[in-house]
């Protein structure tokens, strides 16, 4: 039995260093603001002041997207990978977050185009566009998944969608013009400092309903992650369990797509660095830990983000690749050990 | 190294080493069946450059020799008539022009206005694409068929290109090092790399009419439209040189994360400058744009009085991009104030076109925003949002 | 089949017309229809076919893996529903994810059915735990991770979960493949134990025909797409065993309980051999094996005897005697 001291101790910590994380994020800008007056205005609430616009309308807003951010795509991943039984399965692999895009390419390279001529992108639009393109692909491998009762096939499946959406991209980044394809390539380096209240409190409802929807599919998970006929025999509806974890993650990637760009490896790589820390694979301890651990590897990596002196930031696909990407090649390292069983 | 690998690196040594060649390999614009309608001599005008620091122009009996100065290495033109037939003891040159030419292709906006200012845009036979273009005539020429489409630098059509075999290519030179494709090379067409668009002087800017005037042998006209708008510019600036009350200015927008504000030496801060208006950034060095974060700017201007040359046309768009700017004082008092006035439905705005040859214009707009009380006219490429 | 504890066997899982196959695109593929055949607590059988015969068609479907074609299967009386959980558990041959479960991890999983909606376990569900990893006899690996296990460790695991589900039935499908013989044959013993002392209703699809006959109380074997059952002995004694695995090359041994192999013996030997001794039986399948009849037949030019006082063989071969102290070099020489 685990011993459940020792998982209270390390929640503790994670709780600490988040919290921690939050400050850092919230002093780290490129303008200086101190920690007292930080402090003052949150308690007090937005004056009329410079300072205080600026904490609360793009500090703050870009802190809460940053945990939303890392809420939500490991959460996705966490249940990507439990359902697959894979440890690279994330929203990328399903193709979801290449539906997410292509709704964004539609929206920017073509609608750009003909509908709103020289205008800029108006934030509400994107969004839907990038969501409907997620949900797009998130029907197609649903159909395809209550037909198809076998898992690898569906991730075969998941990958051929992202491909044909990645092509379909390439395609129209072809045929739009110079400052379209510019807006775009732009979009793809990912961003959080776009987020105004409007952005985060959507996206909030969005991860909030979809986490309450996880915590009651915990059980399940466990016992999915046996293999699916012993999930079955267990009493768990299979086909009930797959489509809840592909709406969720849909629902995760495609709206956080929307608003912060594609970000990469976060998906990932944060349920192996939980399952690793709490040496366990039961969702009842994973959920709670990929979000922890999630929110504070998406500040850390903002923090990181905008530290470069004066006032270029880097992009924050930049900042996670660079962590994601030695953990998926440990990731794929450590997978020779785990043999199944016959 | 592989056969390509040995490619590439030829080409670049030939740029790099200045396009120097044998006289046998002289690739000149001369030896065509075409066969032009007026023997022209030679213009004697001495061109001669007030702003421009790097272009040199030398006379010469019976050719012209054109020196465009570059960091590591220059471009050398040698503009000969074309009724003369090159002559082996010429200097070496990296293009030999027969003037004035007659099909001259242009990715260049600016270049357009300047054709037209001289009236040679009948010259004009391949472009890169219409939606990118303000002229009329032009527009329906292209639509006519008569100028041909090409489509983006990046994607240009080649093939296109080559077959209209232009006198003259003007393309933008956004390198240190005068890159020229080398399909256009073996080509043999003379390209024209315009970069007017590093000037720091707005009045620098203008002057590169002067060089298109040199390959279509109109240098006097030139020099007297250029010698016109450097006047009525003194003298807008004139009108409001003894004002001390300076307002404060910002500029653009944010792109994503970051808002690009043009720097001290740029000609835009130049223009501010010669208009009496105060900028926040006018004394960082440089001509290349900083980029900043939203909160930089909104700590340092959110004061400031005026808005210009904001990319949206209506207040809805810009609060829908970030509703964050309401938080400035010119979006409080509604001085906001876009540059697309001139523009064409698919997007083409002459503020490119015409509008950076034209810097009288371009202050006049800024005086007129700026000092209302001062000088009111109406606006060429300036409007209020709406 | 009573013991002290007097249970009395009962009908837990019942097959009624059941009809066993599958759909592929429209098309109906039945393997075996007609199944007419009841699991009875307390007893372990044995489900045995050659491959192909549909054995684990016929397991997936009674573990509601794979829908019946017609037919029904009831538990209790009660026709099969959606939740089998409480009263079938599983083990079965497919492969094993949950990289950092351990024996306990595993083993829990088996309370599914019981606890609440986030899955916790009372202490109810602990002792329960604990228990059924004891009774398959592996409490020391209770913290290992399940992929460190051996083959006979990680199946008595999976009994152990099947066993925490407390479920009247256990259906098992080949859960002696890949092990060695020893463990073979504990495995079989533990589920025979289970079945007696727990009373619970053990169906096993195995290869194992050895072991079926010795310790299964029934057999059910499947051929053509029927099911013959009976105990073991019945069906032996009926030929209807021969029969479903008759096969040129394969001869049952009554005596054994195994199948021969047939082999063409051309050649003829005499071998004194009166007492039946250990050696005596051994020589004679030495010999049987590189194709010599034995008989008893002093003519015989060919004549082999055995002493145990020096542990050695005289062969006479026309007279002519050698001696061998290992029947290897023995049968190199014949």
């Amino acid at each position: 039995m685990k011993d459940p001291k020792n998982i209270y101790i390390k929640f503790g910590v994670l709780f600490i260093i988040l919290f921690i994380a939050i400050v850092g994020d919230l002093m780290v800008g490129s303008t200086y603001i101190s920690f007292d007056e930080i402090v003052r205005t949150l308690i007090h609430g937005q004056d009329d002041s410079v300072n205080s616009f600026i904490i609360w309308e793009l500090r703050l807003t870009k802190t809460i997207a940053a945990i939303l951010v890392g809420i939500g795509l490991p959460v996705s991943g966490l249940l990507l990978q439990s359902l697959f039984r894979n440890p690279l399965a994330g929203p990328f692999v399903l193709g979801i977050s290449s539906g997410a895009s292509l709704g964004v390419a539609i929206y920017v390279m073509a609608g750009g185009a003909s509908i709103l001529a020289s205008s800029w992108l108006l934030a509400g639009g994107l969004s839907l566009f990038s969501i409907l393109g997620s949900l797009l692909v998130l029907m197609a491998v649903l159909a395809v998944s209550l037909r198809v009762n076998d898992t690898l096939s569906l991730l075969v499946v998941g990958l051929m969608f992202g491909s044909i959406t990645a092509a379909l991209v390439s395609v129209m980044q072809y045929f739009s013009s110079a400052d379209l394809l510019q807006r775009f390539i732009v979009w793809t380096f990912g961003s959080l400092g776009g987020f105004t209240w409007m952005e985060v409190s959507i996206l909030t409802g969005l991860v909030l309903i979809s986490l309450i929807l996880s915590v009651f599919i915990v059980k399940p998970m466990n016992a999915m992650l046996i293999n699916e006929d012993y999930a079955r025999s267990l009493g768990v509806s299979v086909k009930n369990i797959r489509m809840f974890v592909i709406l969720i993650s849909s629902v995760l990637a495609g709206s956080i797509t929307a608003f912060a760009g594609p970000i990469v490896f976060i998906g990932v790589a944060i349920p192996h660095l939980a399952r690793n820390f709490f040496n366990t694979s039961d969702h009842k301890i994973l959920l709670l830990a990929v979000v922890l651990m999630g929110s504070i590897l998406m500040l850390v990596c903002d923090i990181i983000s905008q530290m470069p002196g004066y006032a270029t930031v880097l992009p924050i696909n930049s900042v996670t690749a660079i962590f994601g990407a030695p953990v998926v090649i440990w990731i794929i390292l450590q997978n020779k050990r785990i043999n199944a069983r016959y | 190294m592989s056969l390509i690998n040995r490619k590439i690196v030829f080409q670049l040594l030939l740029i790099i080493l200045g396009l120097n060649s044998c006289t046998e390999n002289i690739k000149t614009n001369y030896n065509k069946e075409e066969v032009y309608q007026t023997k022209e001599r030679l213009s004697l005008f001495q061109t001669k450059f007030k702003y421009i620091d790097n272009i040199e122009v030398q006379n010469f009996d019976d050719y012209k020799l054109v020196k465009i100065k570059g960091k590591t290495s220059d471009l050398k033109y040698l503009l000969f008539s074309s009724n003369s037939k090159v002559d082996t003891l010429w200097p070496k040159a990296d293009f030999y022009v027969a003037v004035p030419v007659r099909n001259i292709t242009t990715l260049v906006a600016s270049s357009i206005g300047y054709a037209d200012a001289l009236g040679c845009l009948d010259r004009i036979k391949a472009v890169s694409k219409k939606q990118y273009i303000y002229n009329s005539v032009v527009r329906d020429r292209i639509d006519s068929g008569e100028i041909v489409e090409l489509g983006e630098m990046q994607q240009l059509d080649y093939e296109k290109l080559l077959s209209t075999n232009p006198d003259l290519f003007i393309q933008s030179d956004y390198s240190d090092n005068f890159e020229i494709d080398n399909r256009v090379q073996k080509a043999g067409i003379p390209t024209l790399l315009f970069s007017d668009w590093k000037e720091t002087n707005p009045l620098g800017r203008a002057e590169w009419i002067k060089l298109i005037a040199l390959f279509v042998q109109k240098e006097e006209m030139a020099d007297s439209i250029f010698m016109e708008i450097e006047r009525r510019y003194l003298s807008l600036k004139d009108t409001v040189a003894m004002i001390d009350e300076q307002k404060t200015a910002l500029l653009g927008a944010p792109y994503k994360d970051v808002w690009y504000m043009p720097a001290g030496d740029s000609y835009k801060v130049q223009l501010l400058n010669d208009a009496a208006v105060d900028y926040k950034w006018r004394t960082e060095k440089g001509n290349a744009s900083l980029p900043l974060s939203l909160e930089v700017v909104i700590k340092n201007q959110v004061d400031a009085d005026v808005w210009i040359e904001c990319p949206y046309r209506t207040f809805d768009k810009l609060i829908a991009q970030d509703s964050r700017f309401s938080i400035f004082k010119a979006f409080k008092n509604k001085e906001i104030y876009h540059y697309k006035r001139q523009l064409r439905d698919d997007g083409a705005n002459n503020y490119w076109e015409r509008g950076v040859g034209r810097p009288d214009e371009l202050l006049s707009d800024i005086i007129n925003v700026f000092h209302p009380n001062k000088y009111k006219t109406e606006m060429f490429y300036y409007e209020k949002l709406k | 089949m009573q013991d002290t504890n007097t249970h009395i066997n009962i009908d837990v899982l019942a097959l009624s017309n059941l009809s066993i196959g599958y759909k592929t695109e429209g098309a109906k593929k039945i393997i075996a229809s007609n199944l007419n055949t009841a699991l009875k607590s307390g007893q372990l059988v044995a489900l045995l076919g050659e491959n192909g015969s549909g054995k684990s068609t016929l397991i997936r479907t009674l573990c509601n893996l794979q829908s019946p074609l017609s037919g029904s299967i009831s538990i209790m009386g009660e026709v099969l529903s959606q939740k089998r959980a409480k009263s079938i558990a599983v083990v079965l041959t497919s492969p094993v994810y949950a990289p950092n479960y351990t024996v306990y991890d595993m083993v829990s999983a088996g309370r599914y059915p019981y606890t609440n909606w986030l899955g916790k376990l009372s202490d109810k569900d602990h002792y329960i735990i604990q228990k059924s990893i004891e009774s398959v006899g592996i409490k020391v690996l209770s913290e290992r991770l399940i992929h460190s296990l051996s083959d006979g460790e990680h199946q008595r695991m999976m009994i152990a979960k099947a066993l925490a589900q407390k479920s009247d039935i256990i259906i098992l499908d080949e859960p002696t493949a890949h092990l060695d013989l020893i463990n073979r044959v504990e495995i079989t013993k533990l589920l025979q134990k289970l079945a007696r002392e727990e009373n619970k209703a053990i169906l096993m699809a195995t290869h194992e025909l050895d072991l079926a006959l010795q310790m299964a109380d029934r057999l059910w074997l499947m051929s053509n797409g029927e099911i013959e059952e009976g105990a073991p002995e019945d069906l032996v004694i009926s030929g209807v065993l021969q029969k479903v695995f008759a096969k040129l090359s394969l001869d049952f041994d009554h005596l054994s309980g195994g199948f021969k192999i047939k082999t063409e013996t051309t050649k003829s030997i005499h071998f004194e051999s009166a007492l039946e001794t250990n050696e005596e039986i051994w020589t004679k399948r030495a010999l049987h094996r590189v194709g010599y009849i034995v008989e008893n037949n002093p003519n015989n030019t060919l004549k082999l005897k055995y002493l145990k006082s020096t542990k050695k063989w005289i062969l006479s071969n026309n007279g002519v005697e050698a001696e061998y102290f290992n029947l290897d070099k023995l049968l190199d020489d014949i």
